[in-house]
């Protein structure tokens, strides 16, 4: 299957110029305008993370600060990850932190335990080195699915969206979408496991 | 933590797959996705029906078989050779090769594919017109009045009689009479036609032998049940008593009534069985002619059935053999694609069935010529059984046509040959399919056949007028006489077969009018019945052979009237030189009425002497001339006349 070429409108790319314009700028419009054009999208993948909107609005404010203090040096081309990003790795900390509350009826904790499969036996590190290879494994994997598995797995993965939600929104059933997660698991380990990679 | 690493390592995917698989997104990802499902769907769709197209294809371009479908489940049958011969026979090889040629091909062909196949197309007409010296038999009563071919082989009649009475069969009503000149009266009658929902007599068909005794009389009965078809009821019937005459036993037989016969104590019923095309060969009722006698089915042995290497028909000529008394079986035979003729002499039974040969010559002519082969049965002994064969040109007319006279069978038969050329015009219409005027015609020829040998021992072949058929034959010992005719004009030829190495032929030359019937009348005779000079007269017509030919002695025409070809409807009385029939008359107020006449051949002149009315069909009019008085029989009519 050949995945989708993602054509980014030349409109939405203006916008998000203009928005890191007025963060180098350091105008207090910034903050407005990625509320007004991103906060939705940032309160999504937090709730998916944390399964409380008060917890998911509190990520998301942290965001909009870790913006403005990463706007400048970066100038990043695709402003929609490079908050998502941000809300992300916030929520996360938020939920290993706390994650005795165990909100969302453990939803959270299933994204983790799916991912687990995928972990290649082997020591951990933290070298950066290790970490380069990481990405580039990643990216290698992500790379060599097809467009609809990709997004699935990273619909899951990245965004923790629930499967009945990307079952919903792509016109798949649920099983199907088990089915696709579970195989490209099994994928991303084998490749994880033949990239040599350890966590 | 491990997991938890991985969960964050996501966070090291490409920007771009991020943005791809973003919620946002979700609705044109959707979209294209179901628009790719839709696109695989019609995929497979188109694919389906490509295959489906292939199959179709294969389907018809897949040529038909050409073979009859096997029969070998039923090789055990002891009618297996017949059931073969059957499934070949019926088997109809498709005029296409394949279903495209079906089905398809014709929707845009609308040309005529005519091919001309070959057949019986030559199948004679059915006239039994008979011509047979009157005998009486004499003993205990019975006086045979009917004109038989041959000499102690009795045919059925609607009229017998004894030393006191007359019986005659009126559609389906056995009637008695006095035989008493001007005082005769009925005296009894039974009807026999018993009508019921599921069945229907043909009763204009039905026919009777009186025994020899005078005591019982022998219906054979044509009718036809829902359930079986055609069939034919021998009822026997006591008619000790002709005022109290009543049935005293009955015979069914599935089939069609083709002829009977008495021969001393045996009745020889003759029927025909149509085997259908779609027959169930594990049902030998349906292939097997069978008769039902006191409630026990008997079928026909697979050794007494004749059938030749190829069919031409799927019909039996089927022989049947009872006691007269007791109407119990006491033999059968069967002859497979013979159901043309039948004749019966003192020894055997003959059938014949007619085929036509073709043949495409080198010359781009094609030649159709029409054939019959006779097969035979000897009955005199105890058990039926075949007695050989033989083809000939020309198809048989009558049982007339056949004799046997010392071992040796005397044939006559039309002969018709056709000869022509087929070319197809530019165009595809039929009427572009132009043929050349045949080439051919009908002739006569004469055979012997030796029957211990079944050998043609002699024959005169292309004896008449080139054009002209058989119309009538007679063999009286060693003389035949022939009459052919083309339209309204025939020769009456006399064949002397005394010396078969020396066959002397005479004949009249063309005179008008021909001869239906040809009767020998004693004295050097020969009377001929038929038509006159129109298609209107009815002409009597009395020959003798001359030193030089064959000469009309006298005639007797009516105009504007009509008779019947039915032989057994004459009365021929050689001992008066009497010869009476039916005839129907056109009234000068256009009002048609019955009549019999009865004329006397006074060696000069055939004279009138009785001309009455008398009700009913020509051909069930019956007279029989007793001391003097001539009894005439008719539908419900009955009278006498005095003959001076």
């Amino acid at each position: 299957m050949k995945g989708l070429e993602i054509h980014v409108r030349e409109s939405d790319n203006v916008e998000d110029k203009k928005i890191v314009e007025l963060y180098w700028e350091r105008s207090e419009a910034a903050i407005s305008e990625t509320q007004k054009r991103y906060g939705r999208y940032c309160h999504y993948i937090a709730y998916n993370i944390l399964y409380s909107h008060e917890d998911a609005e509190e990520c998301v404010n942290d965001t909009y600060i870790k913006a403005w203090n990463a706007m400048p040096p970066h100038r990043p081309e695709r402003l929609s990850t490079f908050l998502g990003k941000i809300t992300r790795n916030t929520a996360l900390d938020r939920y290993l932190s706390d994650r005795a509350k165990k909100r969302g009826e453990g939803r959270t904790e299933a994204v983790l335990d799916e991912l687990a499969q995928c972990v290649p036996d082997g020591k951990t590190s933290g070298c950066m080195a290790e970490e380069l290879a990481l990405k580039e494994a990643i990216n290698g994997f992500l790379r060599s699915l097809s467009s609809q598995k990709r997004i699935i797995f990273l619909r899951r993965y990245w965004y923790m969206s629930p499967i009945r939600e990307i079952a919903e929104d792509y016109g798949l059933s649920e099983s199907n979408v088990k089915v696709t997660l579970l195989r490209t698991r099994n994928r991303l380990k084998v490749y994880l496991e033949k990239e040599g990679i350890e966590l | 933590m491990k997991k938890e690493k991985l969960l964050r390592a996501m966070d090291l995917a490409d920007e771009k797959f991020v943005e791809e698989a973003s919620p946002e997104r979700a609705k044109k990802v959707k979209a294209s996705w179901k628009t790719r499902k839709r696109e695989i769907f019609w995929r497979s769709v188109a694919a389906c029906f490509t295959g489906l197209e292939v199959a179709a294809g294969c389907w018809l371009f897949i040529p038909f078989n050409t073979a009859p479908p096997s029969v070998a489940q039923y090789a055990d049958s002891d009618y297996y050779e017949v059931i073969q011969k059957l499934n070949e026979y019926n088997y109809v090889e498709p005029t296409e090769k394949n279903n495209y040629e079906k089905y398809i091909e014709g929707i845009f062909d609308i040309a005529l594919k005519g091919e001309m196949n070959g057949g019986a197309d030559f199948a004679p007409g059915m006239d039994a017109e008979q011509d047979v010296p009157t005998e009486g038999i004499g003993d205990a009563g019975y006086v045979e009045i009917t004109d038989n071919q041959e000499a102690g082989v009795i045919e059925a009649d609607l009229i017998k009689r004894t030393n006191t009475h007359i019986f005659y069969l009126d559609e389906g009503i056995l009637r008695a009479f006095t035989i008493a000149g001007e005082e005769s009266k009925e005296v009894g009658y039974l009807e026999l036609d018993e009508m019921s929902e599921t069945k229907m007599n043909y009763v204009s068909q039905w026919e009777f032998y009186l025994s020899a005794d005078g005591q019982t009389a022998i219906i054979v009965a044509s009718c036809f049940t829902k359930q079986d078809g055609a069939c034919i009821d021998l009822i026997a019937v006591d008619v000790s008593d002709p005022a109290k005459m009543e049935v005293s036993g009955r015979v069914s037989v599935n089939g069609g009534y083709m002829s009977s016969r008495l021969v001393g104590e045996s009745v020889l019923l003759i029927t025909e069985f149509k085997v259908n095309s779609n027959v169930d060969f594990g049902n030998e009722e349906e292939y097997i002619p069978q008769i039902e006698t006191n409630g026990e089915s008997q079928t026909v042995d697979a050794d007494n059935i004749v059938a030749p290497e190829t069919l031409t028909s799927s019909r039996y000529t089927v022989v049947w053999k009872l006691d007269q008394a007791t109407l119990e079986l006491t033999g059968s035979a069967a002859f497979l694609s013979y159901s043309d003729q039948i004749y019966v002499s003192q020894e055997h039974i003959f059938a014949t069935r007619t085929f036509t040969e073709r043949r495409d010559e080198k010359d781009g002519y094609t030649s159709r010529k029409s054939m019959t082969e006779i097969s035979a049965l000897s009955y005199a002994g105890a058990v039926m059984e075949p007695a050989g064969s033989i083809v000939i040109e020309g198809y048989v007319k009558d049982q007339y046509s056949l004799d046997e006279e010392d071992g040796i069978l005397r044939v006559v038969t039309t002969t018709s040959v056709s000869r022509w050329k087929e070319y197809t015009g530019d165009g595809v219409d039929s009427s572009d399919i132009l043929l050349e005027p045949s080439v051919g015609g009908t002739n006569a020829n004469l055979y012997c056949i030796d029957l211990g040998t079944w050998e043609i021992v002699a024959e005169v072949l292309q004896f008449a007028p080139q054009g002209e058929v058989v119309q009538s034959v007679r063999f009286d010992g060693r003389l035949a006489y022939v009459c052919t005719s083309v339209q309204l004009s025939d020769p009456v030829f006399f064949f002397d077969l005394s010396d078969l190495s020396n066959i002397t032929v005479k004949d009249t030359g063309t005179i008008e009018g021909f001869s239906s019937s040809l009767v020998n009348f004693g004295n050097g005779h020969l009377l001929g019945i038929g038509r006159g000079s129109s298609w209107d007269s009815v002409k009597i017509e009395v020959y003798e052979e001359s030193a030089d030919g064959v000469i009309s002695v006298c005639a007797y025409e009516l105009e504007n009237a009509e008779y019947s070809t039915e032989y057994k409807s004459y009365y021929i009385d050689r001992a008066n030189q009497f010869v009476g029939l039916g005839v129907y008359k056109y009234g000068e107020n256009k009002y048609a009425t019955n009549e019999y006449i009865l004329l006397l051949f006074d060696g000069y002149n055939l004279v009138e002497l009785v001309n009455v009315p008398l009700d009913g069909s020509l051909q069930d009019l019956r007279a029989v001339y007793i001391d003097g008085y001539l009894y005439l029989f008719g539908y419900k009519d009955f009278s006498v006349e005095k003959v001076v």
